[in-house]
């Protein structure tokens, strides 16, 4: 099979779209089960040499799909859902955006001060433990604490995850309703200046959330802290330690065990200590979230299913629940995924009716999509039904 | 009441949500109605009805910014917002600049203080009044707007707090279409330490566990308890939140907030009909830039300009530390992230770099990394640049940082931005401090400062320390009012000593975009940002080309915002 070659790029989109991107889904998905809907909805286009076009918007499914065809992006954003057509917009200040799904991003090179395995664009299975925790932390914190039952996780197609929360109240929040979310989920706080990021209140009463959080962590913290990583042998996060901490874990070889022996031998006494066990736990390893990404209801966050320029990837959503199982190198690349139609076809012509994606690697993750839709759609058509009852008595 | 007819499914809909808020809107109303100015605090539902003269209305706008700025310096002084030191700091600030309708409104009650019912329900009036004039003057820009919300999120929230324990309060909150419900026995038993972990009183302390939940807890969806979720303040399940009966006051508060945002929208959406008269504009436009003292935005003719060769001197000795920081990291590590870019970008702007100086200056310094080429620059970074200097996209002509935007600004992972005062931690403050020349003495007094969260007054010692003792004229509010007092002390044309006595500046924009400048006088430093203005000074050129006696207001209230 052939490697990903980025020159060939634009060779390999035509008949991408042509044959593999999930139109039809894309439009049930974002229209939630109103033309109208996905009429307002902005995408934006990134085009053959960095052309980059905002503001596309489209009447309907075939319509959205001719343009994919003809226009064949680089990349897909996907914005929000305004007051007018956003292609047929005016300048008045009477066009603004009204709903978008929840966003939240999380970008491994946010990572950079605790990995030790890879830095900047690299991604390794060592890197992809950090972004498990992330999506197991979020992914309860949405569904239990918040009862949203729509999510799409997508891996970004080369070094992070994005979750599309698709609820009615998700995408009905303004930007000060996405705040308040977002900040009840960013734990990590502070920049380059200050080294302790996580601070937590009081050690005896973690919020619940925090807790939750916190245990998720442990089950994972050694193994990725210590085996992995090394921690405390990078001097800034050795440094993040109490001056007692640090003398009683003087020798370097074995730095990790004297620490936690010591918070452990010592918790009891010191107030500090019990307080700083769960902190270090949720500096090292809790989600780094990119804030502005979820507050804004106007910004704007690559579709899936586009193909990652670097990578080749296909920005794919996977299920939450086997997140430790996901393998970035398992995701099929685009020339992979041509040279898999290729094949099918010339071994058994007569399947030529077979839906496309069924011939190639994209099957589990289309299927990922098309349950995510399917319980959407379930869910609106039990509310309508209940509605019109509503009416009736 | 408890919503008992309510199922939880429809709470989510946006029909019942925005039938919340219409009922509570009403409700505001209808109580305001009944009797006007009868309750202690008005959520303005309804734009006032009354005749004012041109110069009252500036008066009333001009009080009213006032009272909000006093907050917003408290803000940045105490730690803790809301608490018993902030609000009987800002009480005593307002009493000491004797705003007279405030201190009546916010601290006084009929026949205390010898307060008639007349003068309450005037004061009131006045409360009113001014706060839909200044709806007008920052209805303009997202970051107008935003300002004025969050002020007078806090002005309302010290009111309504004052309230809390008064029946009134609790009646209204409970009123049939309030759409949380009580919750029962059980399930507070079930939830007892998730409850119990949630509340935090001040200071991180949790109540007593047993005395928590004798009190009522209420179940409400979370979109009516943002404030609360923001600060992890209450036990979220399945989307709802368990809310400690002291905490209702914040469910009204982001009711209010909702109202408030949508007023504003409103205001915006119908400027044009406001534009058409003069008079009004004349007063609303550039309120805020007015009242504030300089806008380092527009070019001054005296800036002359600054070439990229300039700055690693320029930077070393008149950046304040903010953006030295960020220049250091340019330097360093070729690299700065978006916000950082914003912050040191227009910095640069307004200090006179112009923009192919600018471009000079980032390009050589970000191609640096191997990883970024000339046209990689290009591509990724020059629009960011030019959009800067209002040459790309809506051409928006983008003001620098004030020390309020930067100290105020989210600093996540991997960013250097912010106020390095409050930004750092003490190891990387003492670090910045000695590379700086600050002697340890002066350290300690810095350090001491930052410790009480005064880090604009950090900012003024810095200042000091760096500059051979002279000082900031009345505090340090702005980078670039920092640099260029730094450059007049440089340069030798500004002398003031610490212990001099202070200037106070009120700029005047006359309707042609020029300033006039006046100074006044003023013994007390510490306080001088915040009485900058004199609406009492003679002369005043805004005064002269207005017809007196006019009803503005009720031509406003007329156009229905």
């Amino acid at each position: 099979m052939g490697e990903y070659d980025p020159t060939l790029l634009p060779d390999l989109l035509k008949p991408y779209y042509d044959r593999l991107f999930p139109t039809d889904l894309m439009y049930r998905w974002l229209s939630y089960g109103s033309a109208d809907y996905f009429s307002r909805r902005e995408f934006s286009f990134t085009l053959m040499g960095d052309v980059y076009i905002r503001y596309q918007s489209f009447g309907s499914n075939e319509e959205f799909g001719k343009e994919l065809r003809r226009r064949n992006p680089e990349k897909i954003d996907i914005g929000a859902v305004y007051t007018q057509k956003p292609k047929s917009r005016d300048s008045s200040s009477g066009f603004q955006p009204v709903e978008k799904e929840f966003v939240v991003d999380i970008d491994l090179t946010d990572y950079d001060d605790v990995r030790t395995c890879c830095s900047g664009a690299k991604v390794c299975e060592k890197c992809w433990k950090f972004l498990a925790i992330a999506v197991k932390i979020l992914d309860a914190a949405l569904r239990d604490d918040f009862g949203f039952k729509h999510l799409l996780w997508v891996y970004s197609g080369r070094r992070g995850v994005h979750c599309w929360i698709s609820d009615t109240i998700a995408r009905q929040l303004d930007s000060h309703g996405r705040g308040a979310v977002i900040e009840y989920l960013s734990v990590i706080k502070g920049g380059e200046n200050q080294a302790k990021k996580v601070k937590i209140p009081n050690p005896e009463t973690l919020h619940p959330f925090l807790q939750r959080s916190v245990d998720i962590i442990d089950e994972m913290f050694k193994e990725i802290c210590d085996d992995d990583q090394n921690i405390f042998n990078t001097e800034a996060n050795f440094n993040i330690l109490p001056l007692d901490v640090k003398m009683a874990a003087r020798n370097p070889a074995s730095r990790y065990e004297d620490v936690f022996n010591y918070i452990n031998d010592n918790k009891k006494e010191k107030k500090t200590l019990r307080q700083l066990h769960p902190e270090l736990l949720l500096q090292f390893c809790y989600p780094r979230l990119d804030v502005n990404v979820s507050k804004g209801i106007n910004h704007l966050l690559k579709s899936p299913f586009c193909i990652h320029p670097k990578t080749g990837q296909v920005c794919v959503p996977f299920d939450p629940k086997y997140v430790d199982k996901f393998k970035t190198t398992d995701v099929p690349s685009i020339t992979q995924l041509m040279d898999e139609i290729g094949e099918h076809d010339k071994a058994k012509e007569s399947e030529v009716n077979v839906l496309t994606w069924k011939k190639t690697k994209m099957a589990p993750y289309m299927k990922i999509f098309n349950d995510f839709i399917k319980k959407l759609e379930k869910d609106r058509e039990t509310r309508d039904k209940s509605d019109n009852n509503k009416e009736l008595f | 009441m408890q919503a008992g007819g309510q199922s939880n499914s429809t709470w989510g809909q946006a029909r019942v949500r925005n039938r919340y808020k219409c009922n509570l809107a009403r409700r505001i109303e209808l109580i305001e109605n009944r009797d006007l100015y009868t309750s202690p605090i008005s959520t303005y539902a309804t734009a006032p009805n009354a005749n004012l003269s041109v110069t009252d209305f500036e008066r009333y706008a001009l009080a009213r910014l006032k009272v909000l700025r006093i907050i917003e310096r408290q803000n940045l002084l105490s730690p803790d917002k809301f608490s018993v030191e902030w609000r009987n700091k800002i009480e005593a600030e307002i009493r000491r600049q004797d705003i007279a309708e405030f201190i009546i409104v916010l601290f006084s009650s009929v026949g205390t203080e010898g307060v008639s019912e007349t003068e309450m329900i005037r004061a009131r009036e006045f409360d009113h009044i001014s706060h839909f004039l200044l709806r007008l003057a920052f209805a303009g820009t997202e970051e107008h707007r935003k300002w004025f919300i969050s002020l007078e999120m806090d002005l309302f929230t010290m009111r309504l707090r004052g309230l809390v324990g008064a029946a009134s309060l609790r009646n209204f909150l409970l009123a049939e279409e309030f759409p949380g419900k009580l919750v029962e026995k059980d399930e507070k038993e079930k939830y007892r330490t998730e409850i119990c972990n949630s509340v935090l009183l001040g200071g991180g302390l949790t109540i007593q566990q047993h005395n928590k939940l004798e009190t009522d807890i209420y179940k409400v969806s979370f979109e009516y308890a943002l404030d609360l979720v923001r600060l992890r303040k209450v036990f979220l399940r399945n989307g709802e939140a368990y809310v400690h009966h002291n905490e209702l006051v914040s469910i009204i508060c982001t009711a209010f907030r909702s109202h408030l945002s949508e007023g504003l929208s409103m205001v915006k959406k119908n400027m044009h009909i406001v534009e058409q008269d003069e008079r009004i504009m004349q007063v609303v436009a550039d309120f805020d830039r007015r009242h504030t003292g300089n806008n380092y935005g527009n070019k001054k003719e005296n800036v002359s300009g600054v070439s990229a060769d300039e700055l690693p001197t320029l930077s070393q000795k008149s950046f304040p530390l903010c953006m030295r920081s960020l220049y250091d990291v340019v330097v360093k590590e070729h690299h700065l992230k978006h916000f950082g870019r914003l912050q040191l970008g227009l910095f640069l702007k307004a200090i006179g770099v112009p923009i192919d100086e600018a471009v000079k200056f980032w390009r050589g310094h970000f191609t640096k990394k191997p990883e970024i080429d000339g046209t990689r620059f290009d591509k990724q970074y020059l629009y960011n640049i030019r959009h800067m200097y209002g040459q790309e996209g809506r051409r928006a002509d983008y003001t620098p940082y004030s020390c309020m935007k930067v100290i105020m600004s989210n600093v996540g992972p991997g960013d250097h931005h912010g106020c390095p005062f409050k930004h750092s931690d003490q190891q990387n403050l003492r670090a910045k401090l000695v590379e700086a020349q600050v002697p340890s003495n002066g350290m300690k007094e810095i350090m001491d400062l930052v410790e009480k969260h005064h880090f604009q007054i950090a900012c003024q010692k810095y200042f000091e320390w760096t500059h051979g003792s002279m000082t900031v004229e009345g505090g340090v509010n702005h980078p670039n009012q920092y640099f260029e007092e730094s450059r007049d002390v440089l340069s030798g044309k500004k002398t003031i000593k610490t212990e001099d006595v202070i200037k106070t500046k009120r700029v005047v924009v006359m309707p042609d975009g020029s300033q006039r400048t006046q100074t006044l006088l003023t013994s007390e430093m510490e306080t001088q940002p915040l009485s900058s203005t004199n609406p009492e000074t003679d002369g005043d050129p805004l005064d002269t080309p207005m017809e007196e006696d006019s009803a503005i207001v009720d031509f406003l209230a007329s156009q229905g915002y």
